[in-house]
């Protein structure tokens, strides 16, 4: 198997019991992923599963986007509604108010990350500190806010909301930093993650779809190509001579613009990325199956 | 009595808040110099370069033309796209399309590999005498209306969102498929349409919906599911819809679909079969809510 799956990650499943599930399905320990979800969110999960787990780091497009449900009077300890209640307030938060707060937290904003997360604090994540009633300083984190909307009004200081992020944002961060901006405690009630880099829920599966296909022996069309890691570099495509030279680590002539490239073989079978430099193509990385 | 054409430029899926304003803006300027108004779109035959349409074509050139727009030029992607962007304004808008007057979003690219961008638009169409009018990306709550927003909402069944950003419900016009119709086995008819990937996909689970049969709309309860294949694909997204108070066959037809709620994500281990309950409680739900007057 070489490609990327984007799995649907189902509510109350950390993302590495996905990995674990996935590893039986798929029938192979090769499995990387992009960005972790919460237990209790779910969505765009893309896994990367064989040769294509290289490309994990090599990705360009980090943005995240979320549908997230804030609800304003509550504040828990891990800032979704999963944790034990810290604080209650005896407010009404209007659409207006919301409306009128949300534009103050668009763009570059630096924000402090939780002690509930994975993040590491010498050699330590801070969630096992937060779990013994540990708070210690974090750094805050350069972030952007590329969007930000109200979308619908669920009741009565429950609201919707949908966020477009850079990597390392925590949503419920926001959504707290949202509830002091208003006066009031918030707290993180839903989540789901609609995309992550240039993966949608459009290219998502859930578990339940992914078993599903392998007992129907159609597992490998679920897999997107990892060459769409690179679809925004320009493709070559090299003969069967060509594509023994790169193979062997050598470089071949090949008159093209500097710069890297995807590189294809005559079969249309992708190979991986390379660069040419002065009308010389090396190999940078291969994603093919030994 | 052709004096020349006024043309809205543009992709226009979706004939979203800001694609209608360019609409407007288009058919302003014909009546004002004596023009024919017009909108250029395009379609993909073959290779697509762009994400998931929103509307299939059909649907698209309708709300066009319900902006006013008295014609449509619709070329299909490969005619254009080996085009310069000068020759696109020269051969295509002007020769062909005999352009007077061009309208368009600032974020408007055209001719191989999208070189062309609004200045150069421009530029040429100084050149051959042809007035141009780019207007800045138009707004809704802070935020820029776009067909990328817009898809992420259907996805993520924020329905009422999307169809604020798109001026009206969201609707799809897809072929009705015959056979399997799992509806038949428990009692009640269904009309099942197969959502292709080169289209926007709601997000799976049961929705209140309403569906225009022979010009007269239906309330009725659609569930967005998936379901094995035959051919080589695992998977492939279908529409399920119950249309209350209709009897008939819709074989052969495509009716319009229009989404106006999402009422319940599938569960985790839902079957097709209690997919199709809770298809029968959302019926009753439709008919109760039912607000013709919303829909065009």
């Amino acid at each position: 198997m070489n490609g990327i799956l984007i799995v649907d990650k189902p509510s109350e499943w950390t993302s590495f019991d996905v990995i674990a599930k996935l590893r039986g399905v798929l029938g192979t320990r090769k499995i990387g992923h992009s960005g972790t979800l919460d237990p209790m969110a779910t969505g765009v999960l893309p896994v990367f599963v064989g040769p294509a787990a290289r490309a994990v780091d090599l990705q360009t497009d980090h943005t995240k986007e979320y549908i997230a449900g804030v609800q304003f009077g509550l504040a828990t300890d891990t800032g979704d509604i999963t944790g034990t209640v810290r604080e209650r307030q005896d407010t009404v938060v209007t659409c207006e108010q919301l409306q009128q707060v949300l534009p103050r937290f668009l763009g570059q904003q630096q924000q402090l990350p939780p002690m509930y997360s994975a993040i590491k604090q010498n050699g330590q994540p801070l969630y096992r500190l937060a779990r013994q009633g540990i708070t210690v300083d974090r750094t805050p984190r350069a972030i952007t806010v590329h969007e930000l909307e109200m979308v619908s009004q669920q009741e009565e200081n429950k609201f919707v909301l949908r966020i477009l992020c850079s990597k390392g944002s925590y949503v419920r961060v926001l959504l707290e930093d949202i509830g002091k901006a208003l006066g009031c405690p918030a707290v993180m009630y839903s989540l789901r993650r609609t995309r992550a880099g240039r993966y949608t829920l459009q290219n998502a599966f859930t578990l339940q779809q992914i078993v599903q296909a392998k007992e129907q022996g159609k597992l490998e069309s679920l897999l997107i190509g990892v060459d769409t890691v690179f679809d925004t570099l320009p493709a070559i495509t090299v003969n069967d001579r060509l594509e023994q030279k790169l193979k062997n680590g050598c470089a071949a002539a090949f008159c093209h613009p500097d710069g890297r490239v995807r590189v294809y073989t005559q079969q249309k079978m992708y190979l991986g990325i390379a660069r040419v430099t002065d009308n010389s193509l090396q190999v940078e990385k291969l994603f093919i199956e030994r | 009595m052709m004096s020349g054409t006024s043309i809205a430029l543009g992709y226009f899926d979706g004939v979203h808040l800001g694609h209608r304003s360019i609409l407007k803006q288009t058919v302003d300027i014909a009546k004002g110099a004596g023009l024919q108004s017009a909108a250029f779109t395009f379609y993909f035959d073959t290779h697509r370069t762009k994400a998931p349409d929103i509307l299939t074509l059909t649907e698209r050139k309708r709300r066009i033309l319900q902006q006013g727009v008295a014609q449509i030029f619709c070329p299909s992607f490969a005619e254009i796209s080996s085009l310069s962007p000068q020759q696109f304004v020269r051969e295509f808008l002007a020769g062909q399309c005999k352009a007077k007057a061009v309208c368009c979003g600032e974020n408007f690219r055209f001719g191989a590999g999208g070189a062309g961008d609004v200045h150069m638009l421009q530029c040429f169409c100084d050149e051959l005498g042809i007035q141009s009018y780019v207007l800045p990306l138009c707004r809704q709550d802070g935020l820029s209306v776009s067909a990328t927003r817009i898809r992420s909402l259907i996805g993520a069944g924020e329905i009422q969102q999307a169809n604020t950003l798109l001026g009206q419900p969201y609707v799809v016009d897809l072929p009705v498929q015959h056979g399997k119709q799992l509806g038949s086995s428990i009692g009640f008819p269904t009309v099942n349409q197969i959502y292709p990937d080169t289209m926007q996909q709601p997000a799976q689970g049961v929705w209140r919906t309403a569906v225009q049969i022979d010009g007269v709309w239906y309330p009725a309860a659609t569930g967005i599911g998936s379901r094995p294949t035959v051919n080589q694909n695992a998977i492939s997204v279908t529409c399920e819809s119950f249309i209350c108070n209709w009897q008939g066959y819709a074989y052969g037809t495509s009716p319009r679909v229009a989404f106006l709620e999402y009422l319940w994500p599938v569960r985790r281990y839902d079957s097709l079969q209690e997919l199709q309950q809770c298809i029968g409680q959302a019926a009753q739900l439709s008919c109760q809510r039912f607000d013709p007057t919303i829909l065009q």
